[in-house]
């Protein structure tokens, strides 16, 4: 390769500056000792080294760098504005509802009640990955419950947590089985709750019709796919259920009067009967879940549900697909029967002494302008006129949480029927008075009147009421049963007059 | 050159401090070429032998014929050929090729280095290095320095050659030359008006003023060894 020569014009240190025969300087570096200027040395051929210099190399890197940091952030970006994938919902203390976008990270988060609010405040969600969002949900709202959480089951149960993943488009996808996956084990609440419980994670895929028949009723997917597994176990046990929603909870029929129950008889008087209902359950003395649920108790409360059968028995797909259909029949029940409720109380049904006592101690909600829950949640409360022991009017007050209702209606047969609770204020019914003197009936099984106490309806507003129908046809044996007792009432009334 | 030979002779320590320095590489080069390898300073004993070499010949250095560097070439290389042979290494430096060994007069015309291929002209060197040295200082009349002329150097050659042909006007013009020596600048008005009939703008003379003015410099004050290197005619 021929070299250039050239003329040693200057050399400082090892930097050699050369002239060469065109008029041209190169400077380069040499560590050839037995130079000095004036020699004539050989340009080295350094167009390939020097191509590379700092001058030309810095644009490059600071451009490779401006792309480098526009790409991370442009692809955040991208990642953020992924279109919705799924809703997933997280049922604990609270409810809360998440959507989740294509890269899994949640784009918006919704209290469905006062607990989930709480929680979400605590908790930082935009744009960040929902199995992180879920993990400090439940983290949120383990610490902020001293007791064990509203949806806790009875103290020697454990509490659940139940996660619901609702596709926005059906069909298999991978991205959503590894959302699934990965909200599920995020889901389990890493301390140890009270009593040195543990907590179960309930995992259900649902589809979007369920989630929008669920927010009809106001609540969560997975909470109504637990109810409805609630009830099905239970239905499947055999257990006596009325329609769903028309049970009042913790009635108890007549073959269902285990002994030991409190009933109106054993009260001592001037005391509130104590109703054998867990708080917070809403579930009979059976103590399943799965039937005698008012709106307001599945809205406060999860019931107890061992899914290792139903995995048993179905596979994934079944699983699902039955999990969709008997939520979607659940809530849809639900729905006609609050629409039946509404009707009739707008309707004729607030006369109905007869129907409503026909009604009592059927499980049946109680009639119109009887019992009202507190908070108006559409709690069913049975009748209030009964008494219950000695003279005070006072049903068992079982309200829990926003006054739902869980007092118990025994029917020994006699026509007594033990009162719950009238959700907030006084569960007493100006028959009350009535019936301190009535009391002494209550041994007979006599029940002071109740027509009076139609009329004066609890605390509560309407809203949620269910009127007692007697026209339920699970209760005909009861009504028939209690009919004769209400009838025999109604004649001394107008006796009385 | 004899000057200061003189006075490093006649008991001028720092004379003949600087005469070592600054002749170092040509004792390198005359040590590498009597060896007939690349020595290193620092690792070769060849060096040290030179370097002493050179030290004597300033102290015996009285004839200006011939010239100091060929006195001291001479010295050089008997010293190490006394060397080697108290080293006994005949196979490093074969007798036969050291030249004119026994002539203190013979100056060898060109010597090549052990490495790299370069060809010195020792007596070209000194004169190019000594037209270097006043390119300099003249440079620093025009308040310009080596290194500002290489920044400005065009970095095509069609450019360069442009330029070059304007300083090739400029001292062949003797208006122009005068006012260029007076001024002591580049008369960019006026050799805009000469360049006419070339394609040349002034923005174009601006930008290339400081390597006009050095090659300027090199025809106007008669450095002959780089004119003819860069053969500027």
């Amino acid at each position: 390769m021929e070299r250039r020569r050239g003329l040693i014009v200057e050399r400082s240190g090892k930097n050699v500056t050369v002239l060469t025969r065109d008029g041209g300087f190169v400077t380069f570096k040499s560590s050839r000792e037995d130079v000095m200027p004036g020699m004539e040395i050989a340009v080295p051929s350094a167009r390939g080294f020097t191509f590379f210099t700092w001058r030309r190399l810095v644009p490059v890197v600071a451009l490779s760098l401006v792309l480098a940091f526009s790409s991370f952030f442009g692809y955040q970006q991208y990642l953020y504005a992924q279109p919705l994938m799924a809703y997933v919902t997280l049922d604990y203390a609270g409810s809360v509802e998440l959507e989740v976008n294509g890269a899994g990270l949640v784009k918006a988060a919704t209290a469905l009640d006062e607990a989930g609010q709480q929680a979400l405040s605590s908790v930082e969600y935009e744009n960040r990955p929902a199995q992180q969002v879920v993990e400090a949900l439940v983290a949120a709202q383990e610490k902020t419950s001293q007791q064990p959480p509203v949806g806790t089951q009875a103290v020697t149960q454990e509490p659940s947590v139940v996660v619901a993943v609702v596709p926005v488009k059906p069909g298999p996808a991978a991205a959503v089985d590894n959302l699934e996956k990965k909200v599920s084990e995020s889901a389990a609440p890493k301390a140890k709750a009270q009593d040195d419980r543990q907590s179960q994670v309930t995992t259900f895929r649902l589809d979007m019709e369920t989630r929008d028949s669920a927010k009809e009723l106001g609540i969560s997917a997975g909470r109504a796919a637990m109810w409805a597994l609630s009830k099905h176990e239970a239905e499947g046990r055999g257990e006596q259920t009325d329609h769903p929603g028309n049970e009042t909870p913790g009635q108890v029929t007549p073959s269902q009067v285990t002994p030991g129950q409190v009933t109106p008889s054993q009260v001592t008087p001037g005391q509130p009967t104590q109703g054998n209902e867990t708080p917070g359950q809403g579930q009979g003395p059976s103590g399943n879940g799965g039937k005698g649920q008012t709106l307001d108790d599945v809205k406060h409360s999860l019931p107890k549900v061992d899914t290792t059968e139903l995995d048993k028995q179905k596979g994934q797909q079944e699983r699902d697909k039955y999990m969709k259909d008997i939520t979607k029949d659940w809530v849809n029940r639900m729905v006609e029967e609050i629409r039946k409720e509404k009707d009739s109380e707008n309707g004729p049904g607030k006369d109905s002494g007869k129907n409503s006592q026909a009604s009592q101690g059927n499980g049946h909600e109680s009639s119109p302008g009887q019992s009202k829950s507190g908070s108006g949640k559409g709690s069913v409360s049975p009748q209030s006129s009964p008494q219950q022991g000695g003279g005070k009017s006072s049903p068992t007050s079982q309200t829990t949480g926003s006054g739902q209702n869980y007092g118990q209606q025994t029917d020994h047969g006699q026509g007594q029927v033990v009162a719950g609770s009238q959700g907030s204020g006084s569960s007493q019914s100006p028959s009350g008075d009535q019936g301190s003197g009535q009391t002494d009936e209550q041994g007979d099984g006599s029940q002071p009147a109740s027509p009076p106490a139609t009329g004066q309806t609890q605390e509560g507003s309407g809203d949620g009421q269910r009127s007692h129908d007697s026209g339920d046809a699970d209760g005909h044996s009861q009504d028939r049963t209690q009919g004769g007792w209400i009838s025999d009432m109604l004649d001394r009334i107008r006796g009385w007059r | 050159m004899e000057s200061r030979v003189a006075r490093a002779r006649d008991g001028d320590p720092q004379a003949r401090e600087d005469l070592l320095r600054d002749y170092t590489p040509f004792i390198l080069k005359t040590a590498s070429a009597a060896a007939r390898r690349y020595l290193v300073m620092g690792r070769d004993e060849e060096i040290s032998v030179a370097l002493s070499a050179f030290n004597e010949a300033i102290s015996a250095y009285s004839s200006p014929n011939p010239g100091f560097l060929a006195f001291a070439a001479t010295v050089i290389r008997r010293r190490l050929i006394d060397h080697y042979r108290r080293e006994k290494r005949k196979d490093e430096v074969p007798f036969s090729s050291l030249a004119d060994e026994d002539d203190p007069g013979e100056w060898p015309a060109a010597v090549e280095a052990a490495e790299g291929g370069v060809v010195e002209d020792w007596s070209g060197v000194l004169e190019r290095r000594d037209d270097i040295e006043r390119w300099s200082e003249v440079l620093k009349e025009f308040r310009l320095t080596l290194k500002d002329v290489v920044k400005c150097t065009p970095k095509h050659v069609d450019a360069r050659e442009r330029a070059i042909r304007t300083a090739v006007l400029l001292a062949r013009d003797e208006a122009l030359r005068r006012k260029f020596l007076e001024q002591k600048r580049l008369p960019l008005d006026d050799l805009v008006k000469a360049l006419s009939d070339e394609v040349a703008s002034r923005k174009t003379l601006e930008r290339q003023r400081d390597y006009i003015t050095a090659i300027a410099v090199i025809m106007t004050h008669g450095l002959t060894s780089l004119a003819e290197f860069l053969d500027l005619g």
